[in-house]
């Protein structure tokens, strides 16, 4: 099913290539091309939603926690097809690979989370992503993405105390060669964790067992 | 019988048989750590955009009556959707009436057509209201038996044969509740005309279309010469997962729909306005989250038919609903005592199949709209239950 199109937009024609890199290689392009406006250049690829969707990966973004054994049983596939499904999403980089989502203030040490939005300069070579790949090689950073807007990127850090990201922060990202300057925001609360809502919900049951 | 009851409850009401599922509910709700695949609704809460339309009029103080009809905003979108989802055209303001749910539009539709004793057709097993719903309208009821050789499907030459003078009504639903079964197009063609041909007015009970895992769904009131004769009844409960807000509607030609709002606007006065705000946002923007949901019941079907029938109770695969209906005549006990046995030996409930009409006998219902986990763990306890009384019997 192809729904699209989409527009991807790029802030320098450098930024093209990298951009399509971000279009997995099986996705069907009806149409793309390229134009510069200023100094925009814009994208146009078509998604197929289901293109790359194998039964085994829907029935993960379901959500539900399913051994590799229950999930063969539920597709009605042996063990080993649903390990070689999964084996092959690796593969192409569609499932990077698994983690438990932990509740924000379960104690793991690593407690303390900030966002930072980072304004650096892009290479004549690659853009931005050289500087993109070296900050994202710390451990400090859970994630990393290229923003359009007022700044480039917008890192997730976290450590264990404040003082911990405090000194990420000022010892080894902004001191880093290209990068401009760094606006720290630290996460207070949270109220939805990838897709789990935190608020304790009323327990009580009011669906009865049996209903016409 | 008290006396007290004797001396006031009218008879038709005090006659009423004893609703299956409520025997039944109670044995379950007196144990605990059941798996219940005994619920006829989603296991999924409503879309949180849908409820959120529901806050925001709660907020902004719309809490007041509508008209009797229900919110013009929403009539007009329920003739855009039934007009894009199932090719009828119905007039906003004079084809469109909002109910508190099939149930209340069914209940009216009745009682605006039935004269005492005009007879209604319906095929069995089906919901639990049909029956009572006819009988508290003063008709009479007559069933027509459907079968898992058939699908659970309506035959037609069934149907035919069932027929009597004095029969005025037909009621369909299909994919039906509690079997899953669906009509195809020749059977629906041929039902059709007999309708025609019999002068019947068809109520068709729409509420698990959207749940058609195979093939189209096609309406009887799309076809040629039904328009006329049919009063359609939809709602939001399945398809949206929205059962407590009570909300559906009726569509149908301008006099039947005004008879039926004569007896809605004194019984009824209007549907809750919050629900009717919810309504508005499900039909204008809930498809996606429709689509994740069927998608879902879809693999769960998937799963626990080949399952069941692995164990040797033996099931058709249903084409719509989220409902399969097992037979466990291979067991040697009745449905009930299945039911009864399963849920004390296994903490598994399921609903006796006569719970749906005579024609039930020897089935039960297992409603899948639950976590896979359930599903599977579920499964595993009807199989070690099998296995028990298959070592009794040795
Ligand atoms: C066939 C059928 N019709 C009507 C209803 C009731 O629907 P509503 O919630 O819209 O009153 C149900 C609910 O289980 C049903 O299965």
């Amino acid at each position: 099913m192809l729904v699209g199109p989409k527009y991807l937009k790029a802030r320098h024609t450098l930024q093209l290539s990298s951009m399509r890199r971000f279009v997995p290689r099986h996705f069907p392009r009806g149409e793309e091309f390229s134009c510069r406006d200023g100094e925009y250049c814009f994208i146009r690829v078509f998604f197929a939603k289901k293109a790359f969707m194998s039964s085994v990966l829907e029935l993960l973004l379901e959500g539900e926690a399913l051994s590799t054994k229950q999930m063969a049983r539920i597709l009605n596939m042996t063990h080993e097809e649903v390990e070689r499904e999964l084996e092959e999403l690796k593969k192409k980089k569609v499932l990077l690979g698994w983690r438990p989502v932990l509740h924000p203030e379960a104690n793991d040490g690593l407690n303390v989370r900030a966002v930072i939005e980072v304004k650096i300069t892009p290479e004549r070579e690659g853009g931005f992503n050289r500087l993109a790949e070296r900050i994202s090689g710390f451990e400090e950073v859970e994630s990393c993405y290229l923003m359009s807007g007022g700044y480039d990127l917008l890192a997730f850090v976290r450590g264990s105390n404040l003082h911990d990201v405090a000194a990420f922060v000022s010892e080894r990202l902004a001191t880093m060669g290209g990068v401009l300057s760094t606006s720290t925001h630290f996460l207070l609360r949270s109220y939805k964790e990838q897709g789990f809502m935190l608020a304790e919900r009323n327990a009580d049951p009011v669906k009865p067992k049996v209903t016409p | 019988m008290s006396e007290l009851s004797q001396r006031f409850v009218a008879r038709h009401v005090a006659d009423l048989p004893r609703s299956g599922i409520r025997d039944f509910f109670e044995l379950v709700s007196s144990m605990d750590e059941v798996i219940s695949l005994s619920i006829g609704e989603p296991d999924f809460v409503t879309p949180w955009n849908i409820r959120e339309a529901s806050i925001y009029a709660l907020e902004r103080g719309r809490t007041s009556y509508t008209s009797n009809r229900g919110m013009p905003r929403l009539c007009r979108a329920i003739s855009e959707y039934v007009e894009d989802e199932f090719g009828i055209g119905y007039h906003p303001e004079s084809e469109v009436l909002v109910t508190v749910g099939v149930s209340e539009a069914l209940d009216i539709a009745l009682r605006a057509l039935i004269n005492p004793g005009d007879k209604v057709l319906y095929h069995e097993p089906c919901y639990v209201s049909y029956h009572p719903s006819v009988v508290l309208a003063h008709g009479e009821a007559v069933p027509v038996g459907t079968s898992s050789g058939d699908a659970f499907a309506l035959d037609p030459e069934k149907l035919e044969a069932a027929w009597t003078p004095g029969c005025k009504i037909l009621v369909l639903n299909f994919p039906t509740n509690p079997t899953g079964g669906v009509l195809d197009h020749g059977k629906l063609e041929r039902i059709a005309r007999l309708a025609v041909e019999k002068d019947l007015v068809v109520i068709t009970d729409e509420i698990y279309s959207e749940l058609t895992f195979q093939g189209e769904h096609v309406t009887i009131a799309s076809l040629p010469g039904m328009r006329e004769r049919t009063i359609f009844l939809h709602g939001f409960s399945k398809a949206f997962a929205m059962t407590g807000f009570r909300i559906g509607y009726a569509c149908g030609p301008p006099p039947l729909i005004e008879s039926m709002m004569r007896v809605h606007q004194y019984s009824m006065l209007c549907a809750p306005i919050l629900s009717q705000e919810a309504g508005i946002e499900a039909l204008l923007h809930g498809k996606d989250s429709l689509g994740r949901m069927k998608e879902q019941y879809r693999r769960r079907r998937d799963f626990i038919v080949p399952r069941l029938n692995e164990l040797g109770l033996s099931c058709h695969m249903p084409h719509g609903t989220f409902y399969c209906f097992p037979s466990v005549a291979e067991t040697g006990l009745s449905e009930k005592e299945f039911a009864v046995e399963l849920l004390n030996e296994e903490r598994v409930a399921v609903v006796p199949g006569t719970a749906f009409g005579v024609h039930g006998e020897g089935f039960v219902r297992c409603c899948f709209a639950t976590s896979y986990e359930q599903l599977i763990e579920a499964t595993d306890r009807i199989e070690r239950f099998l296995e028990k009384r298959k070592d009794l019997s040795k």
